[in-house]
């Protein structure tokens, strides 16, 4: 009987702990925006939480597609580590401003044991919510639907055009770009 | 039986699609090289007209006048999303549009007033190519066109009739060029924000926007609850 219980309790604790994953991700974002400083201490404040957060390494494999095969151990974990900076200086570029934004969690929906999808919305002033539907496997996040959209599938056709016209180099050159436009518009006035 | 170039082009594309087993995890895109040029001339007239237009718009007109302007023009595109939604078997769907389009062209004064949303009667946005996918036609090339922008071949007639027919069918000529003017900016206007996040996000804008609109049209499909494709199982497929 207790193990019955213990194996009901457990699936509930780790789907809390997910939700608890979003929230502070949540509150990293709004504390960002509220903080007025510069683009790199903005990176620094969020480079922690994404790190913690987020499966980077799942989501280099899937936005990569076939190319991944192609890479040897260390590619690909220079990859991830390249896709971590280019989503830090993402956030950091955009969430920028704090204009009475918040985030609410709406559920926490479990599809297979160790995933979970945790829905929740953006509200802002004058402007229609957003929702965002996270998912999470063994607690870390690999994919944002943001009002329908998947950004995984995003980073998929971004990433698979740019390899097959410039090649795996070309979409190495071309993050390392995005990263540096996402910092002069980060501290851009 | 004489037919049209046209026609026929529609009418070969559709027969070669409508029975096609293509995944629907990926945007289909037969056409790419035409439709990337057409991005390119589309982004060019964006960037030096329609975006300055609505940057404008969004500054100079207020918030609840913009609101007021889109709701008018989106409340004359209700009746077709009422149709639709009947057209796919989805009676509370269709029934919910046409009391939104009774409702706000009444207590709402002619549209300007989002009253329905208010009392649980939100906007259903169906449309012809929903329809189409509701009876199998699931998948369809992408098409990038002036003026209409991402679409499909499937889902080209239902953007016609939203963007250009439907207003005119309920305004007659009071739907000139002046108020056409004012519901394109006023559109333009509130994609700015959508349109700002993929210049920043994107590598390739054309394929970022391309798959964008498959996974919005997938989202309007399936009426907010699309399949999301489980990237965790992709491992046989991608890692050789």
């Amino acid at each position: 009987m207790l193990i019955w219980i213990a194996s009901l309790a457990l699936p509930l604790s780790a789907h809390g702990d997910d939700a608890a994953v979003i929230d502070g991700f949540h509150d990293a974002l709004i504390a960002a925006m509220k903080s007025g400083t510069s683009f790199d201490e903005r990176v620094g404040m969020l480079d922690p939480v994404v790190q913690a957060s987020f499966d980077l390494s799942t989501i280099a494999r899937v936005s990569l597609g076939r190319t991944w095969g192609d890479l040897d151990t260390a590619a690909r974990a220079a990859f991830s580590v390249l896709l971590g900076e280019l989503i830090v200086a993402t956030y950091a570029e955009r969430f920028v401003r704090y204009n009475e934004q918040r985030f609410e969690t709406l559920s926490v929906d479990a599809p297979k044991p160790d995933r979970s999808v945790v829905k929740t919305r953006l509200v802002r002033i004058d402007e229609s919510p957003v929702s965002l539907d996270y998912y999470l496997s063994g607690g870390r996040i690999y994919n944002i639907v943001a009002d329908g959209v998947s950004d995984l599938s995003l980073r998929r056709a971004d990433y698979a055009a740019i390899v097959s016209r410039k090649g795996f180099d070309g979409l190495l050159a071309e993050i390392r770009g995005k990263i540096a436009d996402h910092r002069a518009a980060g501290d851009a006035p | 039986m004489h037919l049209r170039p046209v026609w026929l082009v529609v009418l070969l594309s559709l027969s070669g699609c409508a029975g096609r087993e293509v995944p629907q995890t990926e945007a289909y895109d037969p056409w790419e090289g035409f439709n990337r040029h057409s991005y390119a001339v589309m982004d060019v007239a964006d960037r030096a007209a329609l975006r300055p237009l609505a940057r404008g718009y969004a500054a100079v007109v207020p918030a609840p006048v913009r609101a007021g302007i889109g709701n008018f023009f989106g409340n004359l595109r209700v009746p077709a999303s009422a149709v639709c939604g009947l057209l796919q078997g989805k009676p509370a769907r269709g029934g919910t549009d046409l009391a939104r389009f009774i409702i706000n062209t009444t207590l709402g004064i002619g549209g300007l007033f989002d009253v329905a949303s208010r009392v649980g009667l939100p906007f259903q946005d169906e449309d012809i190519g929903q329809v189409l996918a509701v009876w199998g036609y699931k998948q369809s090339r992408a098409l990038y066109l002036p003026v209409l922008g991402p679409t499909t071949l499937r889902d080209l007639p239902g953007d016609i009739v939203n963007r250009l027919l439907a207003p005119r069918w309920l305004l007659g000529d009071g739907y000139g060029w002046e108020a056409a003017t004012i519901d394109t900016v006023g559109q333009r206007a509130s994609l700015l924000t959508a349109t700002e996040a993929r210049d920043s996000a994107a590598l390739d804008p054309y394929a970022f926007t391309r798959e964008a609109n498959h996974q919005r049209r997938l989202d309007r499909i399936y009426d907010g609850s699309p399949p999301v494709e489980d990237f965790l199982e992709m491992d046989d497929i991608d890692a050789r």
